[in-house]
């Protein structure tokens, strides 16, 4: 980190440096002692709970982070769920009625949506429903607790900007697993036992095909994530995505680090529990496997 | 060998009528790129205060954005931009990636080759836009740096390309024989090896190209790209989005520029792929 | 009402992208109750889209263009061909009165449910009954098909067990409900020899216990010297032979059905002749224009067997023979 270019310091005073001034901030930030000491006292004191001291926001990061951390998971969470929601039957609808009309209209549908860079989606549904029809607001975050739909109303766009992100990519994945199952010889016994399409489709076969889409909720993770930060953006959401801007922005870098850390802990977190999620649905996969 | 296989290529991408169609938008993209800024019908940087938020008419074509500048001049500039941003990171990506990768491939199978293959495993793993937004902030905000760190983030990625065609093939019984009727190394790479990475590798360039416009569009938006008043699309989304209220219209023309380019190199990466994918099988 | 299914006139084509293949080219057939009905045919003959289309699972692009599927049952007549596949109806009859059992067990069974739960499935889609009493007859099925250890082994999954038993679990599943026909599409053709004939054993056990009517799917002539009761000889789309079994194999009156009885390697036959084979290859549905499937192999052919195609009639008490020989 405080090999790259951009002082912390400087961005704090911001011209108003007198010399002993930089000198004694750089001592209360430890940015005097070495590299290596500056890590240990880092990570004991990530140990101890102590998260570090953000420079811009001139506060413990504990107070800041937990908060924003909630207001991103709404986000995460509920974009997935939605994509999941949504693209699960239209991958279905696509790979029973391959080759026509439904299965086109879809598949241009999908090819646009990720020909589309996330905070677009952001954009032009603020304008479509803030501006022009004026039904939602178009910034900012209410919390669930102080009032249900007002926090709804806030929640709805960023969350389906986020959703249109990562919909292509499960559209896409649940069709072709789809289509291989479909041909196979399993479902061709639920048919002949008399079950309605619902069931054969919904039941047998998806079974069977969510490990695979798993997989691509497991990859694309790192979309949403990414896909999260620039929507927090775009409807100035308070979330850590924001903050990681923010952070960046100002070089401050205890903040920065944390975040990345947080980053890379919430991927191994997913990426764990769709391993476990793999496990109980597949009755073929074990422990040892 | 070397010819068949990219001949087969680009015979079956020329079948398909989406490659096609992508194709075509992307050679005009590429010319919009090449020669916009003579063509723009006006400066593309000169403001004029008395005459902005105009909707598209006989003189503006596209309309003029908050500081009366002629939007059309500035998609077609802008086009130029997001082909030298593409072009260059797509090339530090790929060069950097492809001697790390080659060199990596070569190896002999050790715990320093396992090592450093895990650690590129690792940095795979994290999301391509955070990466790059993560860099090209630490580099400081400017479409220079952007470009490096796109570029640098496209790294990982080839490296495994690289390494695993390199790694595999020089296994392979035509390596052996080539090398015992005595091709030094460099020619093996050149003319036995590097052909057979062709196709993987240009299939996935063609779906990186799209990332990266995607990528760089998105750092400006953040303001961590190109800096104004370059005609970045990314730029330009993000300086109509902050003036939606008084003139929404002006978010339309770079959207649709963005949406139309990655939309060609999606739909030729499609046809390359529905192409492959038999004969993967 | 003696017969359970009466096909008339039968026709399936498919529709692809090039052609139209009559996969199925005039068809009558009579299944008689509580007997076991024979189809011998090669790959590619058709059987398997017969049997698909009396359960209206013909894929697509396959149709019914032509004929009637009449099923008795209940004092009624059905014309299975008149009922959309998708229906309530069709569905009523899929694994309640009609079942079917199908040539890999291996790969038949969900993967990811186990046997109980798929057996009891189909109860409970049939029969309002609750999910114990269900699982009762689950495992009463189980006992009856030889399945071992049932009250152990019903939730095991199908990866676990081997192809024999796999086999049991889809006869037991398609047996549940009682249904009036079973359809067994070369059921013990993947199975080991030892096995196959455990499974014919069962089947046997089947009809007389439960009084199913049966239709077997084969390709192998002996199986069916064991199994059936009567049997159907088909060629190309055509039924060219339909009689009771020992008139089948004691007086055969079809060319082809002379040649395939020829083509069995018997233990008894010399060994240093040849083995005996009909010349030429089986040509794709609709290849042949006019007259008779088989003419172009056929040792007996006449010059009217290239003009005209022979009908499917008596040659005499029980027998049908499409053949310019006989009629």
């Amino acid at each position: 980190m405080q090999f790259l270019p951009g002082d912390p310091v400087h961005y704090l005073l911001r011209g108003y440096e007198a010399e002993g001034q930089v000198e004694a901030l750089r001592k209360e930030f430890n940015l005097d002692k070495p590299l290596f000491t500056q890590y240990y006292i880092w990570i004991t004191g990530l140990l101890k709970g102590n998260l570090g001291f953000s420079i811009f926001y001139q506060q413990e990061i504990s107070g800041i982070f937990i908060p924003r951390f909630i207001a991103t998971i709404e986000l995460i969470t509920l974009s997935l769920i939605l994509s999941v929601i949504l693209g699960i039957p239209l991958g279905i609808i696509s790979a029973v009625k391959v080759g026509s009309f439904e299965d086109g209209l879809i598949a241009i549908i999908s090819l646009i949506g990720v020909s589309v860079p996330v905070f677009v989606f952001g954009v032009i549904l603020q304008i479509i429903f803030c501006i022009y029809l004026d039904i939602l607001p178009t910034i900012g975050r209410v919390s669930f607790f102080e009032d249900i739909f007002d926090s709804i109303k806030h929640l709805i766009l960023p969350v389906l900007s986020i959703s249109l992100g990562l919909l292509p990519y499960v559209i896409r994945n649940v069709r072709s697993e789809m289509l291989e199952v479909i041909k196979t010889d399993y479902i061709r016994t639920a048919w002949a036992k008399g079950l309605s399409p619902f069931k054969v489709y919904y039941k047998h076969a998806l079974r069977n095909s969510l490990v695979g889409t798993l997989a691509v909720i497991g990859i694309n993770f790192g979309m949403l994530l990414g896909g999260s930060v620039v929507t927090e953006l775009v409807f100035q959401w308070p979330g850590l995505g924001t903050l990681f801007i923010q952070a960046l922005m100002s070089h401050d870098y205890q903040l920065i680090q944390i975040l990345v850390l947080v980053y890379a802990l919430l991927f191994t977190l997913v990426n764990f529990i769709v391993d476990l999620i793999y496990i109980i649905i597949d009755p073929r996969i074990t422990f040892e496997g | 060998m070397k010819d068949s296989l990219l001949k087969l290529l680009i015979k079956g991408f020329l079948k398909r009528k989406i490659s096609l169609v992508g194709l075509v938008i992307f050679l005009f993209f590429i010319f919009c790129g090449i020669f916009g800024s003579y063509l723009t019908p006006y400066d593309p940087y000169k403001t004029k205060f008395s005459n902005r938020y105009e909707l598209p008419n006989n003189k503006n074509l596209f309309g003029t954005d908050w500081a009366g500048r002629d939007v059309l001049s500035r998609v077609l500039v802008g086009a130029g931009i997001t082909l030298k941003i593409s072009i260059l990171a797509l090339c530090i990506g790929s060069v950097i990636g492809g001697i790390l990768g080659i060199i990596i491939g070569f190896m002999k199978n050790s715990l320093l080759k396992m090592l450093i293959i895990q650690i590129n495993d690792i940095l795979l793993t994290f999301p391509f836009l955070v990466l790059a937004i993560l860099i090209s902030a630490l580099l400081g905000s400017s479409l220079n740096n952007a470009i490096i760190a796109i570029g640098i983030s496209r790294i990982p990625r080839y490296v495994r390309i690289f390494s695993l065609v390199v790694n595999s093939e020089k296994n392979k019984n035509y390596v052996i024989s080539a090398i015992s009727i005595g091709a030094s190394n460099m020619r093996i790479l050149f003319y036995h090896i590097l052909p057979n990475i062709l196709p993987i590798f240009l299939v996935n360039t063609v779906l990186f190209f799209a990332l990266t416009i995607i990528a760089e569009a998105t750092l400006s938006f953040i303001g961590i790209g190109a800096q104004p008043p370059l005609p970045s699309w990314g730029l330009m989304i993000r300086q109509a989005s902050e003036n939606m209220l008084v003139y929404p219209f002006g978010v339309i023309p770079p959207s649709i520029a963005i949406l139309l380019v990655v939309l060609s190199a999606n739909l030729m990466s499609d046809g390359l792929r529905e192409f492959m994918d038999p004969k993967l099988r | 009402m003696y017969n359970l299914i009466d096909i008339s006139s039968l026709h399936v084509d498919f529709h692809l992208e090039e052609s139209i293949v009559p996969a199925i080219n005039g068809i009558d057939l009579a299944v008689k109750r509580e007997k076991i009905l024979g189809i011998v045919g090669e790959s590619g003959c058709g059987k398997s889209v017969l049997a698909l289309s009396i359960m209206g699972l013909i894929p697509s692009p396959g149709k019914i263009t032509n004929g009637k599927i009449l099923f008795n049952h209940n004092n009624s007549e059905i014309d299975l061909t008149k009922i959309d596949s998708n229906s309530q109806l069709m569905r009523n009859i899929r694994g309640n009165k009609i079942s079917m059992i199908f040539q890999e067990p291996m790969t038949s069974l969900n993967p990811v449910f186990n046997i109980g739960d798929q057996i009891i499935e189909t109860i409970r889609l049939h029969q309002k009954v609750n999910y114990s009493v269900s699982k009762q007859r689950t495992l009463k099925i189980l006992n009856e098909v030889g399945f071992p250890d049932p009250a152990t082994r019903i939730f095991d999954y199908p990866h676990q067990l081997s192809g024999g038993m796999l086999q049991r679990v889809m006869i037991a599943m398609a047996l549940v409900c009682k249904p009036l026909l079973l359809i067994a599409d070369e059921p013990t053709t993947a199975l080991d020899v030892t096995i196959q004939a455990q499974v014919l054993k069962l089947m046997n056990e089947i009809k007389l216990r439960f009084k199913t009517t049966i239709i077997f799917i084969t390709h192998d002539l002996g199986v069916i010297a064991k199994m059936a009761d009567e049997v159907a000889i088909m060629y190309v789309g055509k039924i060219v032979e339909h009689a009771p079994v020992n008139e089948i194999f004691s007086n055969p009156k079809h060319p082809y059905t002379i040649g395939l009885l020829q083509s069995m390697p018997t233990l008894n036959r010399q060994r240093n002749k040849p083995l005996s084979t009909i010349k030429g290859n089986v040509p794709n549905p609709g290849e042949i224009k006019s007259g008779c499937n088989f003419y172009p192999r056929c040792p007996k052919v006449m010059s009217r067997c290239k003009k005209e195609e022979p009908l499917l009639l008596n040659s005499s008490k029980n027998q049908k023979v499409s053949c310019f020989l006989y009629n």
